[in-house]
């Protein structure tokens, strides 16, 4: 097709959809270990970007340490979660666990305008510099910082799930709770440990997502994250880390690919916002068509 | 059964409460308004012709100290004439000419509405964007929405009257507009209302004037939607005007021939589209001029703009858009490794907090015209400014303060033109056809039209400092 | 579940039945009915003895109430989460400004197609919802929403793009008082319909479907057409919400139909509101309005600058805690007040307690 742009959309999609895909694995522990569908993921994202802001150009942290409490932002947000909203909803219908982290992102979101106000916040990178070409187009440090750093949890979770006894617990939990419970696991502490986390994660992407397009808003974690993040987690059958991971890259690339090139189909010159309307394709077809995702076992 | 009659009649009964209500509310409504109306009016009428002694006119007498910097239309003092050459007309006969032909008019003009004017006070409205996609920062705003007219208050005021501004946050939304816009008319009974930035919402907030026949000023934006609203003024030049400024600019001072424009998709750039696109042409230029971008476009879309702008080439690109919006485009076009020249008109995009963040990623540089010189100029054209600011707030003023200060130094050389009698009706017909000199804003011209800006600043940014600094005054070509 | 279902929301004729033995004494009337006039007279006098933009923010209250009794039809009747309502509304909203203003209809007409076309969007996602159970619809949900807010009401031959579409109001109707007055009109009648809907055959069938697909199915309740016509019925509310919501604001743009300004706001009137429970979701509508415009009042006194300049997200964030908190204690939210005075006001003795709302088991939605 003459005029399809490939390889720029292609660096854009790989490094948002590693930040999608840190996201969609947190959902994917908190599905699997207590089958929530998590709503409050995006602003874990959001706090992310925002401790990240705060250390660096309210308290003045040298960036790096910067960077931790963003993480720490994040990590604290799953697991106050946790304890305050999904913990006593324990025996309640799904659905309304499902609203009640929803309305945790309708407390959080506000609280960010009321100290951020309505408008952008400055986000710098990690790493200054153009980066390195490929393919005739450039990938800034950030963007590989954020592959990097999909690639390295995924292995860790790897690492987690399958060598430590923690990790295995938590396996067992999510496949039979009675059971792990008879044995002695605490599901408590288990479901605590999923949503701190799924937190860390989130934080993790919003420390490293904003610098890519330079700022970040209140509430962009729920508007531009969650949406793509849960499109990822049910690609990858919401039950599957490695699903989630090839998910998030999947829906990173099919995003950046409409928005880039959308507009040279016929008739589409003028349509707005590509990207979301990829993302319903998507995530409606997958729906209709495959429900237990490309790569999970069971939706 | 027996229920739901019930309800039905409990039902009816609510809605004919309210109904009768709402047909006595009418009146109610008309008599107050009236009723408002006439003793203001009483009151003025009662003192009208008295002691004009202009405080205005004691203000531009303080003004004149600064004259001369590099300029040639350089002066600090605020004066209007009535037939519109444009050349600096002494301090004090503002008050003397328009102060005769103003009850006249007045008095000619059938039903004469005072509203937000008493013996001692006018009242005026501003609304702009404190939050939203066109930020300013809301203390820099607020501070410098006061300055001029706490400094003109303390030299006496306009012809004795001290103004008060009341100020509004439109979220840069045109229905936000309008509503705080209402709010200011109905509930703070303001005399005029003032747009501070942003096309849409200027348009919008002014043609809702017109529908309640309160005078509008605002920076010059758009022509084409706002050519039917006879009580609107702009007070600087129109976007569709600078087209050919910039086509000029673009050719004579950057030497670039191949350029490319990008904006907003609304209807309200329709006309600074059409001109610029005639513009570059007649100048010479090769303009790739039809690209757009949502008003409140994300990253997303500010990449795709970026990959678009990079493969048509331009050398230079001229953006119409709010801060925000261009704040991601620049990103993105530097994180594609595509730096063009950045040229363009405009309010908010000349503002020091857009260089601030966008240095990092102009690399060949960004100009804007603007209605307002930089920081690095205005103690030579006009040194009050950082007096009054040091006087007041105790530190020296920025930019924004600037754009506020010399927009309000227009508008209160226009609030003095009818004189004494100050009448909406009154204002209007003493504003058109004549022409105002402040030294600050370029002068504008009203004999023509309601578009009366007649040249422009023009602002660089430079990146050693992260700020805008002045390439060029009061040019009107190049 | 089982129980509920033996004793669906009963109707007023079986209601009558059972309470016969109580009626109200004469004196009992004149108190039901000296109550509601009171009330009503309150109403006026608040609209009167108030300046105009008071009733601008009625208005919005009261469009914010259609639209949450809206979603209620969706996650009360049927059983179904929505999280993009931004999209029902914008899409009722900008029909009815397109149609005003550049069909140049007048502002009824609008209303009428802003109605019609917001219900059809919403069959055209019941007809998804009929395939994707659950929580996945919620996930189709959101992404509409975000559809709508960033392609379709960006779209600038239907929207008007970053200008957005001018949406007058109806000549006589232009001050606030009285468009507040069409506000009410429209709110009566909506809950005049959701009234009968509940209580009718319909409301039976939406409630067998929500407890339980299958049964009703075996009930031979035609499990798709009722899902389809709860759909269409949030729609329409939706759509009346949004045309009602154009003209209020007189115009609209994209960034009035965000998923933080309408979904969530929606979401949590309906929760804390209580779901079913249509004299909770009003008050509670009633009390989020009025909330963010007197909060600044009464921050003045207490000379807060900060809850002056931040009234609106004050209120917000407090009503989600409130969501919180209402979801995890007290599952009828305001319903639990409202519930038991609206029955009071039909004739029964008044007895405090839910009957027939969300009750113990909250939310429900299909496995």
């Amino acid at each position: 097709m003459p005029g399809f742009v490939v390889a720029q959309p292609l660096v854009f999609g790989l490094a948002n959809g590693a930040a999608f895909g840190l996201v969609a694995i947190g959902l994917v522990l908190i599905y699997k270990s207590s089958r929530v569908f998590n709503f409050a993921a995006g602003e874990f994202v959001t706090l992310g970007a925002f401790g990240t802001y705060v250390g660096s150009s309210v308290v003045k942290l040298p960036y790096p340490l910067a960077m931790v409490v963003g993480v720490l932002f994040g990590t604290a947000a799953g697991l106050a979660t946790e304890r305050l909203v999904v913990r006593p909803l324990n025996d309640r219908p799904k659905v309304t666990v499902l609203v009640a982290t929803a309305a945790v992102a309708i407390v959080l979101i506000p609280f960010e305008l009321m100290i951020g106000k309505v408008k952008p916040f400055p986000a710098r990178p990690a790493i200054h510099g153009v980066g390195v070409k490929i393919l005739g187009v450039y990938v800034s440090p950030q963007q590989m910082l954020i592959m990097l750093a999909l690639a390295l949890s995924a292995i860790g979770l790897a690492w987690f799930f399958g060598r430590t006894d923690l990790g295995l617990a938590t396996l067992a939990t999510s496949q039979e709770p009675t059971a792990s419970r008879l044995v002695g696991i605490r599901l408590n502490r288990i479901s605590l440990l999923t949503w701190g986390t799924a937190g860390f994660l989130g934080g993790l992407a919003g420390v490293l997502l904003p610098p890519v397009t330079s700022n970040f808003t209140a509430g962009f974690g729920t508007t531009s994250v969650l949406i793509s993040a849960f499109t990822a987690a049910v690609l990858g059958g919401m039950t599957s880390i490695p699903g989630a991971f090839v998910g998030g890259i999947v829906v990173g690339i099919v995003q950046a690919m409409a928005q880039f090139n959308v507009n040279k189909l016929p008739g589409l010159h003028d349509l707005p916002g590509p990207n979301s309307v990829a993302i319903l394709v998507v995530l409606v077809g997958v729906l209709l068509v495959r429900p237990t995702g490309i790569l999970g076992k069971e939706a | 059964m027996r229920h739901r009659t019930r309800i039905a009649a409990v039902g009816l009964l609510l809605c004919a409460l309210v109904a009768a209500a709402c047909g006595q509310k009418k009146g109610v409504h008309l008599a107050a308004g009236g009723g408002g109306g006439a003793s203001a009016g009483a009151s003025v009428g009662g003192t009208t012709g008295a002691a004009a002694a202009g405080g205005l006119s004691a203000a531009a007498a303080a003004g004149t100290t600064g004259t001369a910097g590099g300029s040639s239309a350089a002066a600090g003092t605020p004066s209007a004439s009535a037939g519109g050459s444009g050349t600096p007309s002494a301090a004090g006969t503002t008050g003397a000419t328009t102060g005769a032909k103003a009850p006249t008019t007045g008095a000619t003009s059938g039903p004469v509405d005072r509203t937000g004017v008493t013996d001692s006070e006018i009242r005026i409205g501003i609304h702009a964007p404190v939050t939203g996609a066109a930020p300013f920062p809301v203390t820099a705003f607020s501070e410098g929405a006061q300055l001029y007219f706490k400094y003109i208050n303390d030299h006496g005021g306009v012809n004795g009257r001290k103004v008060t501004v009341f100020f509004e946050d439109d979220q840069y939304n045109p229905g936000t507009a309008v509503q705080v816009c209402k709010k200011m008319v109905e509930q703070d009974h303001v005399f005029m209302l003032v747009g501070g930035g942003g096309t849409d919402q200027i348009v919008a907030c002014a043609q809702y004037a017109a529908s309640v026949g309160v005078p509008y000023l605002a920076e010059g934006v758009a022509e084409a939607p706002l050519k039917s609203v006879t009580s609107y003024f702009a007070l600087s030049m129109s976007y569709p005007q600078q087209a050919t400024l910039l086509a000029q600019y673009i050719k004579n001072v950057l030497k670039k021939t191949k350029v490319a424009m990008i904006r907003a998709d609304t209807a309200n750039f329709e006309d600074a589209h059409t001109a610029f696109a005639a513009a570059a042409k007649a100048a010479g230029l090769q303009c790739s001029c039809d690209f757009k971008l949502p008003k409140d476009a994300g990253q997303p879309e500010a990449q795709t703009a970026a990959g678009q702008l990079k493969s048509s080439g331009a050398e230079v690109v001229y953006p119409l858009m709010s801060p925000v919006v261009w704040l991601n485009l620049v990103a993105a076009a530097h994180g594609q490794l595509y730096d063009p020249r950045w040229a363009g008109v405009g309010i908010t995009l000349g503002l020091n907090d857009a260089a601030n963040v966008a240095c990092g990623s102009i690399p060949n540089g960004a100009s804007f015209f603007s209605p307002f010189p930089g920081i690095d100029k205005i103690d030579a054209i006009d040194p009050a400014y950082q007096k009054a600011y040091q006087q007041y707030y105790g530190k020296s003023g920025g930019d924004i303060g600037i754009a506020l200060w010399g927009a309000e130094k227009l508008l209160a050389a226009m609030l003095a033109a009818p004189g004494k009698d100050v009448s909406r009706q009154a204002f209007v017909a003493a504003v058109n056809g004549k022409s105002f000199h402040t030294g600050v804003y370029p002068d504008v011209n009203y004999s023509k039209s309601r578009f009366g800006g007649t040249a422009v600043h023009v602002l660089k940014a430079d990146c050693s400092k992260r700020q805008y600094t002045t390439e060029f005054l009061f040019k009107s070509g190049f | 579940m089982a129980t509920t279902l033996e004793r669906p929301v009963e109707p007023p004729s079986a209601r009558a039945g059972t309470d016969r033995g109580q009626r109200p004494s004469p004196a009992g009337w004149a108190a039901r009915g000296g109550v509601v006039v009171a009330l009503a007279l309150i109403s006026l006098l608040y609209v009167f003895s108030n300046k105009e933009f008071r009733s601008d923010a009625l208005a919005a209250a009261v469009v914010l109430a259609i639209g949450a009794l809206s979603l209620n039809v969706l996650v009360g009747y049927a059983g179904q989460i929505s999280l993009g309502h931004q999209a029902f509304i914008g899409v009722g909203a900008f029909t009815s400004a397109y149609v005003i203003s550049q069909s140049n209809q007048s502002f009824y007409v609008g209303l009428v197609a802003g109605a019609i076309v917001g219900g059809l969007q919403a069959v055209v996602l019941g007809l998804v919802a009929l395939r994707v159970r659950g929580l996945y619809f919620a996930l189709v949900t959101l992404a509409w929403g975000f559809v709508g807010e960033n392609s379709i009401f960006r779209s600038r031959g239907l929207t008007g793009g970053g200008a957005g579409q001018p949406a007058p109001r109806p000549g006589g109707f232009t001050t606030d008082r009285a468009y507040l007055l069409i506000c009410v009109i429209a709110l009566t009648v909506v809950l005049l319909i959701d009234w009968r809907l509940v209580a009718s055959k319909a409301g039976r069938a939406l409630q067998a479907v929500r407890e339980s697909p299958q049964v009703a199915a075996n009930y031979g309740v035609n499990v798709r057409a009722y899902t389809l016509f709860a759909f269409g019925v949030s729609g329409v509310y939706a759509g009346i919400a949004g045309a009602l919501f154009a003209s209020q604001r007189t115009n609209v743009v994209a960034v009035d139909f965000t998923f933080a300004l309408i979904a969530l706001p929606y979401l949590i009137v309906t929760v804390v509101g209580g779901l079913r429970r249509r004299g909770g979701i009003v008050l509670f509508a009633l009390v989020y309005i009025l909330g963010q415009q007197y909060l600044p009042d009464l921050a003045k006194h207490l000379h807060n600058r900060f809850i002056i300049d931040n009234a609106g997200f004050v209120v917000q964030a407090t009503s989600g805690v409130l969501a919180i908190l209402t979801l995890i204690f007290q599952p009828d939210g305001l319903g639990t007040v409202t519930a038991p005075i609206g029955r009071w006001l039909k004739g029964e003795p008044f007895v405090f307690g839910s009957r027939g709302g969300a009750g113990a088991e909250g939310l429900s939605v299909r496995p």
